[in-house]
């Protein structure tokens, strides 16, 4: 074996222990307890961490002042062997506060900022607007990274539908018309151009996408997808309500709640599992049948996965639940965590939860790429909508399932070296193995950051436990400082483990099947969400647009999320710009008034007390 | 459900007959499928179609997918009024290529 002799570098994240001024140096202990020795040269330089739209926020001529105990920093630093050990010189420091215990992720309106930024760049990138309209024909599945088509005719419903959720969701944030035009937009176009309606059945289902070839259009029964190929999977029928379903949180749009009540029935009719519970992941196109021969093409006859059976609650339905308040969704809800909970957890043999299962519920460990892998932000998704259905239907063993995995993943699915999370490990070490191995890289991906930063902060909102609100800060510190393009705008893909963002291939694109503005931008809509009503304790305002006949007795539901029950009020409601005071502030609703028109109205909701009163 | 299929030079016509419903989908899927793979133009004759369920329509969806994936396409003659009518409300009808007839696909296409 070799020496390591040689130069090297690499990220250390952690808080400052000590400056040494008169050596240059300082001491930086990492987030799980870890010190190092690092040395300032006359070529160090720093920043602060900036939002999208933001200056670049030089720190160089702060370091003296910044480096003192407590505060977080990353340092990118180079590696010289040394008599003992290795010497330590950074050259470079971002610093997401400027102080012990600040960061800059949690401002009142960091989120709804970058929400804003991130909407706008898909707005330019797909329909160049504003100097063109918005018009979906024009829309491409793959986005260069710097927001340029690049040169494919798919459309995909998915990567549509997510986008729409992202318009959506910046509309609910910021009341700006663009962001409520496109993502109606999109709606129709998904409606008009996505949608089989089964009049055999009654019932709907959305094609994988259209290729577009000038006026002519090829409709896409089947996912093109390599691991769902000649299936229609569940997973796609899913994401497919994403968008309409935040925009009819908006509108109210009775069309909309149709395609999805139809879509619903779907999902009912044919995937769902009566007999053993969950959804299966594929059906046959032809007979729609679960269990049909031809899926052993892809291995996927009769099988469930994390993605059929949970992915429902995040994608669309918490969001129709907030929007309808019906009880068969939150009973459809209550089944869906009920069902995660019976099967998932598997720590006899893993930290991880288990992801892939036959229809009786064995685990499938030779499925494809996963075999018995997990996908890290998968189980912190499942903390975080835990969390979140434990305050529609409050249950014990939610938050035990909850804790169980918060408590577990910093150890083996966090890089307590350098902060982020990874991608994908194996599920079991071999003896001798100190780490779970990384399947394919070490590279971090923006959605699971996305999903620690989810888990995390609504766990220390709900709970109050300072580990959970120390995780939620350094993933969101990792996360702003790394991921987010100053120069093009939007989030990237992936970075490498020390944070350099990683621009190969895929994962140059911004407007790939996954990234589309959806995860990026429920980050942001949620943390806002969570970071200001059970942490920080600052009002928000929240806007919708109902159209006349929309909602049900006309009533309007705002809560923003699944949220502990009487954690935030209603303070103030404006229709069309006047005040309103036919509102429960305790019930999170609006009854609004009749009219022939859509209406303009602004709710603000202020949480009840911040942690800590 | 009857399937004849006939080789008329770089074409395969294909004349149906009888109902395409969730029973009969999945054999008209396997008689139609290879031919749609193989890069041949497919003239699919529906005069004798009477019924089309969506069974029916996601088969025809995934046979025009087959045949576009290499240099292959799917031609549809003859569909009865009532057909056409489900298929046009639909919006179905704009999928795909149509004839009025047999004959004219195939002198048109030859």
């Amino acid at each position: 074996m070799g020496e390591v002799n040689f130069t090297f570098s690499d990220t250390i994240a952690g808080y400052v222990a000590a400056f040494h001024r008169s050596e240059r140096s300082f001491s930086l202990r990492t987030s799980d307890g870890r010190e190092f020795r690092l040395f300032l040269t006359p070529t160090t330089y720093a920043r602060k961490s900036q939002n999208l739209d933001e200056g670049y926020i030089d720190a160089t001529g702060q370091m003296g002042e910044l480096l003192s105990e407590g505060v977080p920093v990353y340092a990118y630093c180079i590696f010289y062997p040394a008599e003992q050990g290795f010497r330590i010189e950074a050259k470079s420091l971002i610093f997401p506060g400027d102080q012990a215990g600040s960061y800059r992720h949690e401002e009142s309106d960091w989120w709804p900022r970058q929400v804003r930024s991130i909407a706008d760049s898909y707005l330019r990138w797909q329909f160049n607007y504003p100097q063109e309209p918005i018009e979906y024909h024009n829309y491409r599945t793959f986005l260069h990274l710097a927001g340029g088509k690049k040169g494919d005719y798919l459309q995909e419903t998915d990567t549509i539908s997510r986008l729409v959720y992202g318009f959506a969701s910046a509309f609910l944030l910021t009341g700006e018309d663009r962001f409520l035009e496109a993502a109606e937009a999109g709606t129709e176009y998904l409606r008009e151009h996505m949608k089989f309606y089964d009049a055999d059945d009654d019932i709907i289902y959305w094609y994988h996408g259209i290729q577009v070839s000038g006026d002519r259009e090829q409709k896409l029964l089947t996912s093109e997808f390599g691991d769902d190929y000649d299936s229609i999977p569940m997973y796609e029928q899913i994401y497919a309500l994403a968008g309409p379903t935040q925009t009819y949180r908006i509108t109210g749009d009775p069309r909309i709640l149709e395609d999805i009540e139809k879509t619903i029935e779907l999902f009912d009719k044919y995937y769902k599992d009566n007999r053993q519970g969950g959804y299966f992941s594929h059906i046959d196109p032809i007979t729609l049948d679960p269990r049909s021969p031809m899926l052993d093409k892809g291995n996927n006859r009769a099988r469930k996965n994390w993605n059929s059976v949970g992915d429902h609650a995040p994608a669309y339905l918490i969001n129709l639940y907030l929007a309808t308040g019906e009880k068969k969704y939150a009973d459809f809800l209550e089944d869906t965590f009920d069902t995660i909970e019976a099967h998932f957890p598997d720590f006899e043999n893993s930290p991880f939860v288990q992801e892939k299962f036959y229809e009786d519920w064995r685990h499938d460990t030779t499925w494809g790429w996963q075999q018995n892998r997990a996908v890290v932000g998968h189980n912190l998704k499942i903390a975080w909508n835990l969390l979140r259905m434990n305050s529609l239907r409050p249950k014990e063993k939610y938050v035990a399932l909850a804790e169980n995995i918060a408590r577990r993943m910093p150890l083996v699915g966090c890089d307590l070296q350098r902060g982020g999370w990874y991608d994908v490990v194996e599920r079991l070490r071999e003896p001798g193995e100190s780490h779970h191995r990384f399947v394919w890289h070490d590279r971090k991906a923006w959605w699971q950051q996305e999903q620690a930063i989810l888990a995390y902060y609504i766990l220390y909102g709900c709970l109050g436990k300072p580990e959970y609100l120390k995780q939620a800060r350094e993933a969101a510190a990792f996360y702003n400082a790394h991921f987010l393009d100053h120069d093009d705008g939007g989030v990237y893909f992936n970075v490498l483990a020390n944070g350099l963002p990683y621009l190969m291939g895929n994962e140059r694109f911004k407007g790939s099947h996954s990234m589309s503005g959806y995860h990026s931008t429920e980050l942001g809509y949620l943390s806002a969400v969570y970071i200001n009503f059970l942490y920080t304790g600052q009002p928000m305002d929240f806007h919708f647009r109902p159209r006349p006949r929309g909602f049900r007795e006309n009533r309007l539901r705002v809560a923003p999320d699944l949220l502990p029950a009487g954690s935030i009020r209603i303070t103030a409601v404006e229709i069309d710009g006047k005040p309103w005071t036919d509102f429960d502030p305790d019930g999170w609703t609006v009854q609004l008034p009749d009219s022939e028109r859509s209406l303009r109205v602004k709710v603000t909701l202020t949480p009840v007390c911040r942690k800590g009163d | 459900m009857e399937i004849q299929v006939q080789a008329q030079g770089s074409l395969t016509v294909v004349v149906l007959t009888g109902e395409i419903d969730g029973k009969t989908a999945p054999e008209v899927q396997s008689r139609l499928l290879p031919l749609a793979e193989n890069g041949r133009k497919l003239v699919l004759d529906m005069q004798k179609v009477t019924f089309l369920s969506s069974a029916g329509l996601r088969v025809l969806f995934l046979l025009n997918r087959a045949a576009s994936s290499g240099s292959g396409k799917i031609f549809l003659t003859g569909l009865v009024p009532e057909l056409r009518d489900t298929m046009s409300v639909t919006g179905f009808l704009k999928c795909f290529q149509l004839f009025d007839s047999q004959e004219q696909a195939v002198e048109a296409l030859r």
